[in-house]
């Protein structure tokens, strides 16, 4: 329970801050800065945000949505749409290993959205 | 009572700056007196008319008339001194400032009329003590006039402006409406319109990206959102924003498939994104 308390009080300040802010609801589950950098890098001061290189494996929502993305942006400010070969989705999120993209499909699945896991180096 | 006493000096001073009915009294009381904006540092291409002569801008140079003014291009900036007392402005890039009028009164102030076109300025200036002297900005859509304080106003491509106080007190008028727009506080002037209400101050130059997509692997077609007094830059060009701070480009697909963007405050802050397009 204070884990969750400290969670919602750090994503109170994080907006304060002009960081993205992270609606408090997404703090219930112990995912740490996943949802915070699911979608940005920094790199010498410049947020890089999209195709991150080195994060070949996505969390991808298909559809092209925009009630869906904002209530996905709830939690990952970040998540944008986009388009592909294979059409378009929501790119929820972007990660180095496999396990973290996991973690977050199984949120946003938890959260009723389809969410997968695909791989693209 | 001085608070009053104040704010009414200050939206007298400005219905004369909007209005100009007493525009021939004030000239009869002011001169012309050795008053200037003094180049103090210069980066990237800038250029300066000074007595109706262009050249490319130096540090030292001082601007004395109506009309004189500097203009910076893409990736330059330029800080200007006010005098040697009044204070400073920082010009950013892609930002054309002016000289409407520089004056001294008969009591010793010393009236300050510049107009920014284009771009983004932020204006760092001393407490004004005779109440004689002001600073009025002008741009497209109004004026704002301070009497020592640090803000800053960001001029879009349709004129639109946004106004951010950090210190002190700023007053913004058009359209015959005037607005206090004190510390921690901004708002933003459309033209042809008055001022909207002033908003706590963000100075935030966040951007929301909502869709980022390529078309045909030959465009990019970006939609997001920025808090709408700032500017968003893409190849050194500022772009339109919806009133909302919404906005929707479409351009070439580089090679390298990044696309750059900046977003500046009026406040001056900047961040730098690079969108890299899947």
């Amino acid at each position: 329970m204070l884990n969750v308390a400290v969670r919602g009080w750090a994503g109170i300040l994080l907006g304060l801050g002009g960081a993205p802010a992270i609606a408090d609801s997404c703090w219930y589950f112990d995912l740490g800065n996943l949802l915070e950098s699911a979608n940005r890098n920094i790199e010498d001061g410049v947020i890089v945000v999209g195709q991150i290189s080195g994060r070949p494996y996505q969390v991808i929502i298909p559809g092209d949505d925009l009630t869906t993305l904002e209530q996905v942006q709830q939690c990952i400010p970040d998540a944008f749409i986009t388009r592909s070969r294979f059409g378009a989705y929501i790119q929820a999120g972007a990660f180095d290993n496999r396990g973290d993209a996991e973690t977050v499909r199984a949120f946003l699945r938890s959260r009723q959205y389809d969410a997968r896991v695909i791989y693209f180096p | 009572m001085k608070r009053r006493f104040y704010l009414l000096t200050a939206l007298g001073a400005l219905a004369t700056a909007i209005w100009g009915d007493r525009a021939q009294a004030q000239d009869a009381i002011t001169v012309r007196a050795n008053r200037w904006l003094e180049v103090r540092q210069l980066s990237g291409q800038t250029f300066t008319v000074a007595g109706g002569q262009r050249q490319s801008g130096r540090i030292g140079q001082r601007l004395q008339r109506a009309g004189d003014g500097i203009s910076t291009r893409r990736n330059a900036s330029a800080i200007l001194a006010i005098d040697t007392t009044v204070g400073f402005i920082q010009v950013s890039e892609n930002t054309d400032l002016e000289i409407v009028r520089m004056r001294s009164t008969a009591r010793g102030g010393r009236i300050t009329e510049l107009i920014v076109r284009r771009g983004q300025a932020r204006v760092q200036t001393r407490p004004f003590t005779n109440p004689d002297t002001r600073l009025d900005l002008r741009t497209p859509a109004g004026v704002s006039g301070v009497r020592g304080t640090v803000f800053g106003i960001s001029v879009h491509p349709d004129g639109r402006t946004g106004v951010a106080t950090e210190e002190g007190q700023v007053i913004s008028a058009a359209e015959g409406t005037a607005v206090e727009v004190d510390a921690g506080l901004q708002t933003l002037i459309f033209p042809g319109e008055a001022p909207l209400p002033p908003t706590p101050l963000r100075d935030d130059p966040q951007l929301n990206l909502q869709m980022l997509r390529a078309i045909d692997n030959q465009q990019v077609e970006i939609i997001g959102r920025t808090d709408p007094v700032n500017l968003l830059i893409f190849e050194g060009e500022a772009q339109v924003l919806e009133r909302s701070g919404d906005f929707r480009l479409t351009v070439p697909l580089p090679s390298d498939r990044n696309i750059q963007l900046t977003v500046l405050t009026p406040l001056g802050t900047e961040q730098v994104y690079r969108l890299r397009v899947p």
